[in-house]
């Protein structure tokens, strides 16, 4: 039964309206119902409307995430938490990216297309560095910078060697003739469906117990510079963490926990590191709607549509822009 | 709530107290405060607690020569730490009286 079928008729509003604020990654599902549990029997109790007795809904959501959030939720609902979440990731970006050019073509009315090697392999190409360019994310968010430059580079290496096939093939070299719309459509987001299905099939895993000191210390590293500390404070904490260890008993997992989570912790406080994940976040969430616009721009596949998918494209950047301004971090001096 | 539960929620004022009579390294942090019949705490509660401690520069660390082995930290309290100390204490103060007349 959905949770909110069990507010009484006239506090549904309030309850979706705390539900969206509470719904943060760092709190769980199992501590969201408890405490939903928790307000509707004391409504129950009190025989008042939400708003009389818990005020407004988004005030006290952001106290209940205060308090109930915890790092090693944020970090195991991360991108980076395990194989489900991973592929959760790769495959929403995969159909966002099916489903888009599905409704370009959509968009010029075509419906049968001819399918030629060349332009299949660069299809491929992209696709491949799509999925590259997702998995090295979510590598770069569990700490694994080494991996993720691997991968990173073997995306890019993978898309130009197929661009380099599709121009020594060139063009005419016909595959299949006529293929319908609806084929097309399919194989566009079949590979992001996919691997939503899979994520599904995949449990979701506690976070790992088991660390090698030398893995532990690695790992923290990554994470620190993907939570966007300075090499310099990174470096600092590092020695702090060994200094740590030599005074203390037992391992670096035993003392410390697991190192994205100590990260993260150390991270949340940091000024200059929010600032930091801030410029990382705004810049490609502005960035991507203002290349789309460019690339629409001096692309003949969208007809008569181009204007207004220029324009859209362009305002949603600069909106994206206000907002995250306005949502800024502000910066404290130490 | 559970002594382990009280002991995080008011940690912060416990290693400022802690501090308050001599520097002292992390590990001498929470051996000082078994050694009063409190758990020990293990660096991934207390460390990010130190470092949020000296961001706000309530308390200073400095790197100090070990006799065997490598450098140690060592965190002293400052001025601000003090202050801090003194309202913390104000408020727990506060808030053990208000307990003790309900009969906690």
């Amino acid at each position: 039964m959905n949770l909110i079928d069990e507010w009484p008729e006239r506090d549904r509003p309030w309850a979706t309206r705390y539900m969206v604020a509470v719904s943060q990654p760092e709190v769980s599902s199992a501590a969201i119902d408890a405490r939903t549990r928790e307000l509707i029997s004391a409504l129950r109790e009190a025989d008042t409307p939400a708003d009389a007795l818990f005020g407004d809904p988004g005030e006290i959501a952001e106290e209940d995430v205060r308090v109930l959030g915890t790092n090693e939720e944020a970090v195991s609902a991360s991108e980076g938490g395990g194989a489900r979440q991973g592929l959760n990731f790769i495959g929403t970006a995969l159909t966002f990216l099916g489903v888009s050019s599905a409704l370009v073509m959509l968009t010029r009315g075509v419906w049968r297309m001819d399918v030629e090697l060349g332009p299949l392999c660069i299809v491929f190409g992209i696709l491949g560095a799509a999925i590259a360019a997702n998995l090295a994310w979510t590598l770069f968010v569990a700490g694994r910078t080494g991996w993720t430059l691997v991968v990173g580079a073997g995306g890019l290496a993978f898309m130009a060697g197929c661009i380099w096939f599709a121009a020594t093939v060139g063009p005419g070299h016909l595959l299949i003739a006529g293929v319908p719309f609806w084929v097309l459509m399919i194989g566009m987001t079949l590979p992001g469906v996919l691997v939503l299905l899979v994520a599904r099939l995949v449990p979701r895993r506690p976070l790992r117990a088991a660390w090698a000191d030398d893995q532990w210390l690695r790992r923290f590293r990554g994470a620190m510079r993907s939570q966007g500390l300075s090499g310099e404070l990174a470096r600092e904490h590092e020695r702090s963490v060994r200094a740590g260890i030599d005074e203390g008993e037992g391992g670096y997992y035993a003392e410390f926990g697991h190192p994205v989570v100590l990260a993260r912790s150390l991270a949340m406080d940091d000024n200059p590191a929010a600032i930091r994940r801030w410029r990382w976040s705004s810049s490609f969430q502005v960035a991507v709607p203002l290349l789309m616009c460019v690339l629409v721009s001096f692309s003949e596949s969208f007809g008569a549509w181009r204007s207004p998918a220029m324009i859209f494209l362009f305002v949603s950047g600069m909106v994206t822009a206000y907002t995250s301004w306005r949502h800024r971090p502000e910066v404290r001096q130490r | 709530m559970s002594l382990a539960g009280w002991q995080r929620a008011s940690l912060p004022m416990l290693i400022l107290s802690v501090l308050e009579s001599q520097p002292r390294h992390g590990y001498g942090v929470s051996q000082a405060l078994v050694k009063v019949g409190l758990q020990p705490i293990k660096g991934a509660q207390l460390y990010p607690t130190l470092v949020k401690l000296e961001a706000d520069g309530a308390i200073s660390a400095t790197w100090e020569p070990a006799a065997s082995g490598p450098a140690r930290k060592v965190y002293s309290i400052s001025g601000p730490g003090r202050e801090q100390l003194a309202t913390l204490r104000l408020e727990w103060e506060r808030f053990s009286k208000a307990a003790r007349a309900l009969g906690v």
